[in-house]
């Protein structure tokens, strides 16, 4: 009887690891025969940031409303996994996605790697005249359409009012002909931190980058004062980011962290922003969602253009979130008018509402300028954003190895925060990003 | 069917360790030895070469070279002070294996923030007792340190049960004996109770240096890699050429040579614990 009882159930329980599977089988084909059919809802899958769902889902539900046949979910992923997941899903042919968010500088990289499908087919001539020209070409690679904008972003130097004038330090102008120096900065910056803060047992620094060691942020530093981030061909980088204007500028970041001690060490760049909303930080460069998250903390803060250094020239980051349709999409159709609503339609004006993000429409850009309510405070951000946009904006570098450039790139950033002798960083990164990018020479 | 049963048992397990052992090991020695669809052993050549590849094997070395130790001594230490007979032992056993029940990943983030070194609960401390700020996770050179103490706070606890568990089981005659005969402590410790842990001494020592190895997540959390790779370990770049360089190749390879690594230090281990079983 024990004999039959222990036979039994060992059958069953292989049984059920093989009904498991059969019938997971079954569902996922029941699943492709439904979407064939033609009257029935569409359900497209879009790999998104989480920081972004809660902006995102409003114009999901617009456009849900508009078209009640699709249905659009949304898989949201932190800023460091979403990348990641992009790599083992698209990387495995993976057909769960629709649509994608696509960081600009990796366009290059999706393309080459076949991630995304053009959006040629879908979006006309015409309907892309209404993003700019810049947005447009970051998102374009060897003249094809890959993924769309949502809104490009800008930087600015934000200050805590409180703070400054507890130290008797003037307020920064708002005027794009008179912005600071990183060498007037800096000395401002110690002021103030000493000001509130004397014997530094309440943790206040006088300067920090919101995206702290992301090249979005950082490679204004070097391109200020005309260094680039990479050679030509788009791989090399011996000569380039250990450039003497490299040297300088890290040696100024270095400075921030090392020597004047006015920035914090040791935290994240999903952490930074927290600190300035919560009155620990006088100056930080940022984005303009520090205006809408400013104003929400309810901080008494100000804003200046971007500084620069006195030999170089005004040069501020840029660039931001697209949408692509997967290679894989069983609804390139579908997923193209979503793109369309979401970057150009009216599904953009809830987004750049909703997130406070700047928008890389033609007539939103134009509105900014126009709209007289934008002369105050705090909107008047926006306006010095759009200067900054159309005239001082240097993308990020195009290449198809960005991901191990950008990787190589954050992490000797973050040593020469640590204290790491700048050239000696740089020399290193140098060789590191010659070994990853042997690949693409094999 | 006497014979037929035990295999039919065995089944789902086997099922399990085809399917999440034995397929993925050999999916990555397949994938390291092929270079665009081609046999080659190019991934190595490129590697050997690689002088990244050569740091990150020293780090995974010396971080296990004296993690292992360390831990087992500490475990060592701990499952013989709650071995007594005491009223209320039990809770210090539980309170020192606390920390193991807590996620790996949100015990790195919880010394994350005390280790901070500006705004950190550790910093704060030695500053009220005067001892200078520390560096800790932002410096090359107590980096690696500072994960060994907190792969050792969080696996100490999980290594003294099995230990414990070791010394409960040794026969108290023998003690007694030894106890008539007037063996010393000492005698009793190195010639009794430590030749009697053998078989739950080897399971730890192996385990703990598998897992030690193959330790990612501080470094995922905590340093990515750094500061200047003092952390970077050879899990850590593994999973950085799969996912931040998409180089599934080099990965492939990297992952293959710390199999035949651990296989080695285990074997070597195995050997020199003279192991009877």
């Amino acid at each position: 009887m024990k004999k039959v009882a222990a036979l039994a159930l060992a059958t069953a329980m292989v049984m059920s690891l093989f009904a498991g599977c059969g019938s997971k089988q079954a569902s996922t084909t029941s699943g492709t025969e439904s979407t064939k059919a033609p009257d029935q809802k569409v359900s497209l899958n879009f790999m998104t940031l989480s920081t972004h769902a809660d902006s995102i889902k409003p114009v999901v539900d617009a456009f849900t409303k508009e078209n009640p046949n699709i249905n659009v979910k949304l898989e949201t992923y932190p800023f460091d996994q979403l990348f990641q997941v992009i790599e083992v899903k698209m990387g495995s042919n993976s057909k769960d996605y629709d649509l994608m968010y696509v960081d600009v500088p990796k366009v290059a990289a999706y393309t080459e790697r076949n991630y995304l499908l053009p959006l040629d087919n879908y979006i006309s001539a015409d309907e892309k005249k209404q993003i700019i020209p810049s947005a447009l070409e970051a998102g374009s690679w060897k003249g094809k359409f890959m993924a769309s904008p949502m809104n490009t972003s800008t930087q600015l130097l934000f200050y805590n009012k409180d703070m400054l004038k507890a130290a008797g330090v003037e307020f920064p102008s708002e005027d794009v002909n008179k912005r600071l120096t990183w060498e007037e900065l800096a000395p401002l910056a110690q002021k103030v931190q000493k000001a509130n803060d004397p014997d530094g047992s309440k943790g206040i620094m006088g300067l920090m980058f919101d995206q702290i060691n992301r090249p979005y942020q950082v490679d204004a530093l070097p391109n200020s004062l005309g260094g680039k981030c990479i050679g030509e061909d788009g791989y090399k980088v011996d000569g380039v980011i250990n450039s003497p204007e490299w040297v300088k500028a890290m040696k100024f970041y270095y400075d921030v962290f090392n020597t004047y001690k006015i920035g914090f060490k040791g935290i994240a760049a999903t952490d930074v922003q927290n600190y300035f909303y919560s009155g620990k930080i006088a100056f930080l460069v940022s984005g303009t969602w520090s205006v809408t998250k400013s104003v929400a903390a309810k901080l008494n803060f100000g804003y200046a253009p971007h500084p620069y250094f006195k030999d170089g020239k005004a040069v501020t980051p840029t660039g931001s979130w697209h949408v692509g349709i997967t290679k894989n999409s069983a609804h390139p159709e579908e997923a193209a008018k979503f793109i369309k609503f979401m970057t150009m339609g009216a599904g953009n004006d809830i987004y750049i509402e909703k997130h406070g993000d700047f928008p890389s429409k033609v007539a939103a850009l134009d509105k900014i300028t126009s709209d007289a309510k934008n002369k105050e405070f705090p909107n008047s951000a926006f306006v010095i954003a759009a200067y900054e946009a159309k005239n001082t904006a240097v993308p990020r570098p195009t290449t198809v190895g960005y991901s191990e450039w950008e990787t190589v790139m954050g992490n000797t950033f973050e040593d020469i925060r640590n204290g790491e002798d700048p050239k000696t960083a740089l020399d290193k990164a140098v060789e590191q990003i010659n070994t990853a990018f042997a690949k693409y020479k094999k | 069917m006497r014979k037929l049963t035990p295999y039919l048992l065995l089944i789902p397990s086997v099922f399990l360790i085809v399917v999440f052992k034995i397929y993925p090991i050999l999916l990555t020695l397949i994938g390291s030895f092929l270079v665009k669809g081609s046999l080659s052993l190019a991934n190595y050549s490129v590697l050997l070469k690689d002088p990244v590849f050569w740091s990150s094997f020293l780090v995974t070395v010396k971080f296990s070279i004296i993690v292992t130790p360390v831990q087992i001594l500490l475990a060592l230490i701990l499952a013989f002070l709650v071995n007594t007979k005491l009223k209320g032992i039990e809770i210090f056993r539980t309170i020192y294996y606390l920390p193991v029940v807590v996620s790996i990943m949100v015990a790195s983030m919880l010394w994350g923030i005390m280790l901070n070194p500006s705004s950190g609960v550790i910093n704060s401390f030695l500053k009220a007792i005067g001892i200078p700020q520390q560096p800790f996770l932002t410096s090359s050179k107590q980096a690696l340190m500072c994960i060994i103490a907190i792969a050792s706070w969080k696996g100490i606890g999980y290594w003294m049960m099995f230990i414990l568990a070791g010394l409960q089981n040794i026969n108290t005659d023998i003690y007694e004996a030894s106890y008539i005969d007037g063996a010393s402590w000492w005698d009793t410790t190195t010639k009794i109770t430590i030749p009697l842990l053998n078989r739950a001494l080897i399971f730890v020592i192996v385990a703990n240096t598998i897992i030690n190895i193959l330790l990612f997540v501080p470094m995922f959390v905590l340093t990515n890699g750094g500061p200047k790779m003092s952390t970077n370990g050879l899990m850590f770049e593994a999973y950085k050429s799969a996912f931040l360089y998409v180089d599934m190749g080099r990965s492939y390879a990297i992952v293959a040579i710390l199999l035949v690594f651990i296989s080695i230090v285990i074997g070597a281990q195995m050997k020199f614990l003279k192991n009877d079983y």
